[in-house]
């Protein structure tokens, strides 16, 4: 008896083997996910022409991590998918005499959108009616900015145009 | 060819399993259908109208038992209606907890299979055991609810916090999904009229209505959907209890 139920058990655990046993679901790279805010520079006197500006230095206020990239004239911004702002500073002629912070604070609202077993969700963002904050101080480098796509989905395009 | 070695062997296996029992009822029968010499008898031994047998999975409240992710049963049923064709249904509900990679997610509902065996195997006279090859058409009724999950970033420049709550997370109630399954299985009488079963299927999806902003993960009945195919397996272990239904013949 105690064999047979010994076999019994045998099977039903190899059968659970084979139903439990699942394929490793991987989300492949290169799916998009959360998207970047995208920034670019442009020259405040005349806004269609891309400027790159010198010496930037960016942290994000409340992160350790730096974002640099002084070669070009656009970057993408990681927004804090889990708070309704992220305020980056935004810091010109990095390390020099003439350094200068502006501060610039992103308010938005979060929606999810499924993409499929393996990646889950992506976020996807959209800026509020006072969208875009920059502190106020006497020497400003950042002269202004206009809100291009007022939802932040993907990052195929800029999102934000910056004047300095 | 192949195939009837392999169901030779879970015949044989069955039969060792099962030796005792099986072959004393068998014994039984035949000497009962020698002593009686009277013809009558004979044919009124022979096989009943209907049979109708009914039970449940085993695999299902012993999962149930055994896993908190997962809550389900299943009751089955077969009625032999000509020859060696059997209509047979099975209705079930089951509610499971998965985590799918960034997804923690709960499918409940219910679900039925109703459809067709055909018997291949030689019985005794009387006997009612089953190998067999069926088709069933199968149509959930369920929900899916998001109970939390991670979203899908590339960059990890803020710290990953798992949403529990609003955004995407919820219930998704009113889904539904029908499916074809190809059933190959046997039972085997175990005791008087009572049968162990086993049955191995293989199930293709038709329609599944998604839920808003979320996919069937699961199924209930279908079991686990991936997004490659539209093909999953499944199985059952029924132990099930048979009452010969004879019209009287006046």
């Amino acid at each position: 008896m105690t064999k047979k139920k010994a076999l019994l058990l045998t099977v039903l655990m190899s059968i659970s083997f084979f139903t439990q046993c699942e394929r490793d679901d991987i989300c492949l790279e290169g799916t998009s996910g959360t998207p970047k805010l995208i920034i670019r520079f442009f020259d405040h006197e005349t806004p269609t022409l891309s400027k790159i500006p010198e010496g930037l230095y960016i942290r994000a206020i409340d992160n350790t991590f730096t974002l640099t990239n002084n070669s070009s004239d656009s970057l993408g911004l990681p927004l804090n998918s889990y708070e309704p702002f992220t305020a980056f500073e935004f810091i010109s002629n990095f390390d020099s005499d003439n350094e200068i912070i502006d501060t610039l604070q992103f308010n938005y609202s979060r929606e999810d959108l499924y993409i499929n077993r393996a990646c889950g969700f992506k976020g996807r963002f959209i800026f509020s009616t006072q969208g875009v904050g920059i502190t106020e101080s006497e020497n400003n480098w950042i002269k202004g900015y206009t809100i291009i796509k007022d939802t932040i989905a993907d990052e195929t395009n800029y999102h934000l145009a910056i004047l300095h | 060819m192949k195939q009837i070695t392999i169901w030779l062997f879970y015949i044989s296996f069955f039969g060792v399993l099962f030796h005792g029992a099986a072959q004393q009822k068998n014994e039984i029968e035949f000497e009962e259908v020698l002593t009686t010499s009277d013809q009558d008898s004979i044919v009124k031994k022979k096989s009943p109208d209907l049979a109708l047998r009914f039970g449940l999975d085993l695999y299902k409240p012993i999962l149930s038992f055994a896993s908190n992710d997962y809550t389900g049963a299943e009751i089955v049923g077969d009625l032999l209606v000509y020859n060696n064709f059997y209509v047979a249904l099975e209705i079930g509900s089951e509610e499971k907890t998965m985590t799918s990679e960034l997804i923690n997610f709960t499918t409940g509902g219910t679900y039925f299979k109703l459809g067709f065996d055909y018997n291949m195997f030689e019985n005794w006279v009387g006997m009612n055991n089953q190998v067999y090859v069926g088709l069933r058409y199968g149509q959930s009724l369920h929900k899916q609810k998001v109970n939390s999950y991670t979203l899908y970033t590339t960059h990890h420049y803020w710290p990953d916090i798992e949403t529990t709550s609003d955004y995407a997370t919820g219930e998704r109630s009113g889904l539904s999904a029908s499916w074809l399954e190809i059933v190959a299985g046997l039972k085997v009488q175990v005791f008087n009229n009572i049968y162990l079963g086993l049955s191995i299927r293989l199930h293709r999806l038709f329609n599944n209505e998604s839920p808003n902003n979320f996919d069937n993960l699961y199924i209930p009945g279908f079991n686990k959907k991936t997004d490659e195919n539209v093909f999953s397996a499944g199985f059952n272990y029924t132990l099930t209890y048979s009452i010969p239904i004879r019209f009287k013949k006046d």
